[in-house]
């Protein structure tokens, strides 16, 4: 009897000891609560996260890696979000206006029905590369939600401007050649 | 409920000429629907091909034989093998919005399905359901499509796979665990009693006085 006792006191000890493990796990895992765009409005020099993700508007995959040595400005948005239908065609005028001058683009559309986001693109005249982040995954590295926030990002990988919420046309600029100089 | 027994009974009657009949005099049509055109994995009725041309000559000659339904698809099936049939398919049972709003997330609001959910981005999973409805998707096919869109936090419930099988296992293994536990205590509790309440001695001068107090009500 006694022996059956110690087993089931083990066994709770166990239990209680492996859900606090998974606890600690759970913890350590987490995403970094605001992501890159705290870490940058704290004024501290951030890299850009990297990712990998499928392209929207072509078959295959793109990295952020394969960006290196351009600016690029990194615009997350949806089909679903109003102030992204209204700033898609200011970031499409700049892609045309700098692309000669090392900057690209690349917009991030995120929580997104695939459908909705090609028409989209269709809709806007949209030519720079964009990619599928389809669960957020990437979005919440970066801050989250809500839509639409966007990055330029230096020719070195690290984070050179932040846009919280809709952009507008002399701040985009303004960015972009802060971070071409 | 007099009234429901003899409505049955009348709709009975009216059936069971007509299926007798149907049995005994196949019509052409009838049996094109129930027999498969072999090499074109479909009835007969929507093939063309000279295979089901073939069949459907058969199964002319036998009406006029006079052979039953049952005859009939018996001479195919020892010809071409049971295949030859068309098996009913359990229907297709039909989503609806209301059933999958409550087991599907808004992609874009933490813990809100999309029944409590009016965001735009909920509205777009919704427009995309019916449309799948429509298209005559079953619930699970449309809950494989939202997984395919928008990752598998999307559905309410964790997938029972991986990770997230744990969700579905551990509060089992809790339940189990508490049952034994309790179980094994009232065992263990009986067993402390029992003897104890067979082995208690009574004071011999209690029990003569007892003896004496049950003598004296006799």
């Amino acid at each position: 009897m006694r022996r059956l006792k110690l087993v089931g006191q083990g066994a709770a000890i166990g239990l209680v000891a492996a859900l606090l493990g998974l606890l600690v796990w759970k913890v350590a895992n987490q995403d970094d609560p605001g992501g890159v765009a705290a870490s940058f409005q704290r004024g501290e020099r951030t890299p850009a996260r990297g990712f990998t993700l499928d392209r929207l508007d072509a078959p295959g995959e793109l990295s952020l890696a394969s960006l290196r040595g351009k600016v690029v400005v990194l615009n997350f948005w949806a089909a679903w979000c109003e102030p992204c239908k209204r700033e898609v065609p200011l970031f499409q005028a700049a892609f045309e206006r700098y692309r000669g001058q090392g900057v690209t683009f690349l917009g991030v559309d995120t929580n997104d029905y695939s459908g909705n986001a090609k028409r989209f693109l269709e809709r806007y005249g949209v030519t720079y590369p964009n990619v599928r982040d389809r669960d957020g995954a990437v979005l919440r590295r970066y801050g989250g939600l809500p839509l639409p926030r966007t990055f330029v990002i230096d020719r070195s990988g690290y984070v050179n401007g932040y846009i919280f919420g809709e952009v507008r046309e002399d701040a985009l600029h303004r960015a972009i050649e802060e971070a071409l100089t | 409920m007099r009234f429901v027994v003899a409505a049955l009974a009348v709709l009975a009657l009216a059936w069971a000429p007509a299926a007798a009949a149907s049995e005994d005099k196949p019509t052409r049509w009838e049996l094109e629907q129930e027999v498969m055109c072999p090499d074109c994995n479909a009835p007969l009725a929507q093939s063309n091909g000279r295979m089901a041309q073939q069949l459907i000559s058969f199964i002319e000659t036998r009406i006029a034989a006079g052979d039953t339904k049952t005859e009939i698809k018996d001479k195919l099936v020892a010809q071409y093998g049971p295949p030859i049939l068309v098996t009913p398919s359990a229907p297709k049972k039909r989503a609806t919005l209301a059933d999958l709003e409550d087991e599907v997330m808004c992609p874009v609001c933490p813990g809100e399905t999309l029944e409590q959910s009016s965001s735009p981005a909920a509205q777009q999973v919704e427009r995309f359901i019916s449309a799948r409805i429509a298209a005559g998707d079953s619930k699970g096919e449309i809950k494989d499509k939202l997984v395919a869109e928008y990752g598998p936090r999307i559905l309410a419930a964790p997938p029972k796979e991986g990770f997230d099988l744990l969700a579905w296992v551990l509060p089992l293994v809790g339940l189990l665990g508490g049952a034994l536990v309790v179980g094994g205590a009232a065992w263990h509790w009986s067993r402390r009693r029992e003897p104890a309440q067979a082995g208690i001695p009574l004071d011999p001068e209690l029990e003569r006085r007892l003896d004496r107090e049950l003598a004296d009500l006799d």
